[in-house]
């Protein structure tokens, strides 16, 4: 058992680090206050190759492992969280369906595109009626004349008033006896007839992602906008959901150090009845078990991500470190914002925002719950 | 154009620790390619990218075999290659020493054009290695440097600061220049340098085959914490400002410096 | 040991405490300058035993003369003496080279023992002092601290300039600010990364005005940031000053810094972190906001 990082995973965390507090550190306040999506920030990504961290260079990626993608949506997280789920989403869900489960063309067609930044994806599975129980979909892809007629609506979809690919889940069978298999996945570009997106969201936290719903009015696919076979779509959505898992454990932790490294710095500089308040005996123990509680949950996701390179199952694993890493980084934000005290209530110190993202990770690319469900079924199978 | 880039793989003396006799722990500090490093390596990257010239690394460690991760963080900042002299002897060797092998290893390497270098360490802080390796190489050198121009085919355009102002200068021979941190903004590696920097040719060289260096050694008789002067370390405390302002203004008065 | 002594001076004459050092030594105490008649001429009158001089060519860069100072100095080994500006260090790094002399910065003793020469210095940025004890030629960086007393002329040597090729100088210029004299100043206020932003820097330059004094700041507003000009950085590898007053606000006191101010007679510090370096290297330090702080202080000391 070996935990040292290897020299591509320390450079990793070194050059996205650096890459976050140059480029991301100046803004990542103002636009969670303002809602404002980074539009920005998307070409710098790009030039440092994080839209396509874990995928073979040969196909515009950067060739490095999942670990290092897991250490790299980490340091962007520890600074923005908003950025983060704009990398995750792409890299996690959609570029992993396409790249995964894609036909050699559609892999030429869209995979060297992506990996490079040079276009950005969604993933649109979430329904009004379809959330926990993504089963239930009710949007519909009628094979006709050689087409798909794509009808239907998805909510809560990341990127989607800006990306520019969408892999998208709808019943090709609406017979019920089929179920899940039911369920295909199509890639499908922007700014096709019928396909429009409405307005973001605003929200808790992540305030600066950009959160929107999708509205398909017989929008017509060609028959090879198809992703994997008829039927597959929902293996596809719950395979890519564990690389998703594993990617929001890493955002979580790096959520945590954020707000981590923020209580350190003020408890050093705090002063109240005479010292510094990180000599008081109750912040020690607040910190510490923060530390604790946040390396624990890195662990947890480095090892999922790890066997996800080892090529092993990892289902559980991912399951493991979301569930453990979001409560996590929601526990961790909480007290570092009691570190804080009253000024921690405000919008003046960074730790109030990431007690809002952190929130999230809690929630979406499967709920504590569904992560529970996950890890039980597996012990009581 | 070749231009070797000197670049050290240390730790930052701010973090390393000092017990009560002076002695330092670095067991805590972090070894890095410096900012200053970062920048002299970005510097002689975008000459090298005008002329189609080469970038080679040079580093000098006390140590029998360079860490990869040294050469790897240096390579992602954008050297071709880097040679580096690795040698136990060399553990605490003396600024002039470590002049005097960059300059052997710098021969040895040949046909160099151009040297960059951080204009400082950030573990001995001397500012004097490049001073120095241009002094045994016999070559001119420039320190405090804000920016190197490449003018004509292997000559370069330099401005250092002078004490009202500055000077630019021509170079049209080989010769040694030292920067300033800011003299451009070194890029952040992407996550595409990172792989390649496993994939360039790093070559050691012996300390033996540089030949018997002539630089003179010392001895440390003994070490101190460095006495920082009684200062009365009075604190006031500036909850009220005008209070504070008015005990300070005070003090001031009675000093006799207002 | 009863060595003597090369001062290298490079283009200005504010050696003293070079001087001051190697007067401290025995033996002979010889000044190689490299500058203007001007600049011989002060040398000359200040309390060394010889000067040797190298005039240079305008359109040459002092540098250039490096090897002039090799071969000067290598058939006198002994102690060798250079200061901190930028020419400085490149001849004095040459005749370095050429004794295989090994180098002291943040030099504070200097003394003969036998034959042996014992130097106490700062090292690795001056968080520690080291005394090391060196049988041989030895470099000693030291900071210039201004003009030398004037005293009785010896008499100047001139010697052949030979400057290496190919290396011109092409242009100058002269700094539009008013040239900072720190090093002389009564009254020295020292702005560090607690001011945020550059306009900020209004506030200081007020309290500068009633406080009559001059504004210093750390390294970084002067090369990172550029909010000043860099004949403002007080620090180790920047000014060292000895000001009746260093009032330093939002100074954390990195050594480096802390290193360019000991020499002051009081120093106050304003800064919002008490646990900042600045507090113990302060006989009085204001914990609290300097935007607050600053302003009403201001008043104070102009409202009299």
């Amino acid at each position: 058992m070996d935990f040292t990082l290897s020299d591509v995973q320390e450079l990793t965390r070194t050059m996205v680090r650096e890459f976050a507090e140059r480029e991301l550190a100046p803004i990542a306040a103002e636009i969670d206050q303002n809602h404002r999506f980074p539009i920005e920030t998307l070409p710098k990504l790009a030039e440092n190759n994080l839209f396509g961290i874990p995928f073979p260079e040969e196909w515009g990626g950067a060739g490095l492992d999942y670990v290092s993608y897991a250490i790299a949506i980490e340091e962007i997280s520890r600074v923005c969280a908003t950025t983060s789920i704009i990398v995750e989403t792409h890299t996690s869900l959609a570029l992993e369906a396409i790249f995964n489960y894609g036909s050699d063309e559609q892999k030429r067609d869209y995979v060297a595109d992506l990996a490079s930044g040079r276009k950005l994806a969604s993933f649109a599975l979430t329904e009004p009626m379809a959330g926990t129980d993504a089963a239930m979909q009710e949007s519909t892809a009628i094979l006709k004349d050689g087409e798909y007629i794509l009808n239907g609506s998805k909510v809560f979809i990341t990127d989607g008033n800006y990306s520019d690919v969408f892999v998208v889940f709808a019943k090709t069978n609406p017979d019920p006896a089929l179920g899940t298999r039911g369920i295909s996945a199509f890639i499908v570009e922007a700014g096709l007839p019928g396909f429009t997106a409405g307005e973001g969201e605003r929200k808790m936290g992540l305030r600066a992602a950009n959160t929107s719903t999708l509205m398909f009015s017989d929008v017509r696919l060609p028959a090879d906008a198809l992703l994997g076979k008829e039927g597959e779509g929902f293996k596809i959505a719950m395979s890519v959901l564990d690389a998703g898992r594993v990617g929001i454990a890493a955002q979580a932790v790096g959520i945590a150090q954020g707000a981590l490294d923020a209580a350190v710095k003020y408890a050093k500089e705090r002063v109240q009845f005479g010292k510094p308040i990180g000599n008081l005996q109750a912040i020690q123990w607040m910190l510490a078990d923060m530390s604790t509680d946040l390396e624990a949950a890195r662990l947890l996701t480095y090892k999922a991500a790890h066997l996800q390179d080892l090529g092993k199952r990892f289902s559980v694993e991912a399951a493991h470190a979301k569930l453990f890493a979001g409560q996590m980084a929601s526990r961790v934000a909480g007290m570092a914002i009691q570190i804080h005290g009253g000024n921690g209530f405000t919008e003046s110190y960074p730790v109030e925002r990431a007690y809002r993202d952190a929130k999230i990770t809690e929630i979406y690319e499967g709920t504590n719950e569904v992560q529970r469900m996950v890890i039980s079924r597996a012990l009581l199978r | 154009m070749r231009i070797v880039v000197a670049f050290k793989w240390a730790a930052d003396y701010q973090e390393a620790s000092v017990n009560g006799s002076g002695e330092v722990d670095w067991s805590r500090a972090r070894p890095v390619v410096s900012s200053y490093d970062a920048v002299a390596i970005e510097v002689a990257r975008q000459i090298a990218d005008a002329v189609s010239g080469e970038v080679i690394g040079l580093s000098v460690i006390g140590e029998p075999t360079v860490p990869s991760m040294a050469t790897k963080t240096a390579l992602a900042r954008g050297l071709d290659r880097v040679v580096v002299v690795a040698d136990e002897t060399l553990n605490n060797a003396s600024t002039t020493q470590t002049g005097e092998v960059l300059s052997r290893a710098i021969r040895q390497i040949g046909d160099v054009d151009l040297v960059l270098a951080g204009d400082s360490s950030i573990d001995v802080a001397a500012k004097m290695v490049s001073s120095i390796a241009a002094g045994f190489l016999g070559w001119p050198a420039f320190t405090d440097v804000g920016n190197v121009n490449v003018t004509h085919g292997s000559g370069v355009e330099l401005t250092r600061p002078t004490a009202v102002g500055s000077e630019t200068f021509t170079v049209t021979r080989p010769t040694v220049v030292a920067l300033t941190a800011d003299a451009v903004v070194a890029r952040v590696p992407g996550m595409k340098d990172i792989l390649a920097a496993g994939k360039k040719p790093v070559e050691q060289l012996s300390l033996a085959s540089l030949g018997d260096l002539e630089s003179v050694p010392y001895t440390v008789r003994g070490t101190s914490r460095p006495s920082h002067g009684a200062r009365l370390q009075k604190v006031i405390d500036a909850t009220d400002t005008s209070a504070a302002v008015k005990q300070l203004a005070g003090i001031l008065r009675d000093a006799g410096v207002s | 040991m009863a060595a003597d002594t090369w001062i290298i001076v490079a283009g200005q004459p504010g050696v003293k405490n070079l001087i001051e050092i190697a007067r401290g030594l025995t033996g002979q105490v010889r000044a190689l300058v490299v500058g203007t008649e001007d600049v011989a001429d002060t040398i000359a009158a200040a309390g060394v035993d010889e000067v040797v001089w190298v005039r240079p060519d305008p359109d040459i860069p002092l540098e250039a003369y490096a090897t002039t100072v090799q071969s000067v100095v290598q058939d006198n080994p002994g102690v060798l003496i250079g200061g901190r500006n930028p020419a400085e260090r490149v001849l004095f790094g040459a005749a370095v080279a050429t004794l295989g002399a090994p180098v002291f910065t943040g030099v504070s003793s200097v003394a003969a023992d036998g034959d042996d020469v014992v130097v106490k210095h700062a090292a690795f940025g001056g968080i520690t002092e080291q005394t090391v004890v060196i049988s041989g030629p030895v470099g000693l960086v030291v900071d210039g601290g201004g003009l030398p007393e004037p005293g009785i002329a010896v008499a100047i040597e001139e010697i052949a300039a030979e400057a290496m090729n190919d290396v011109r100088v092409v242009g100058r210029s002269e700094s539009t600010d008013e040239h900072a004299d720190l090093a002389s100043a009564a009254r020295v206020i020292g702005v560090g990364r607690g001011l945020k932003k550059e306009e900020d820097l209004a506030l200081i330059e007020e309290l500068a005005q009633a406080l009559k004094a001059e504004i210093g700041c750390t390294r970084p507003l002067a090369e990172g940031l550029d909010w000043l000009g860099r004949d403002r950085y007080i620090g180790i590898s920047g000014a060292h000053i000895a000001p009746k007053l260093y009032l330093a606000v939002g100074v954390s006191g990195q050594l480096q810094h802390i290193d360019g101010v000991r020499g002051a007679d009081l120093i106050v510090s304003i800064n919002s972190d008490p646990r900042a370096p600045m507090t113990a290297e302060a006989d009085y330090s204001l914990i609290g906001d300097l935007y607050k702080l600053v302003p009403a202080l201001t008043s104070a000391l102009s409202g009299r």
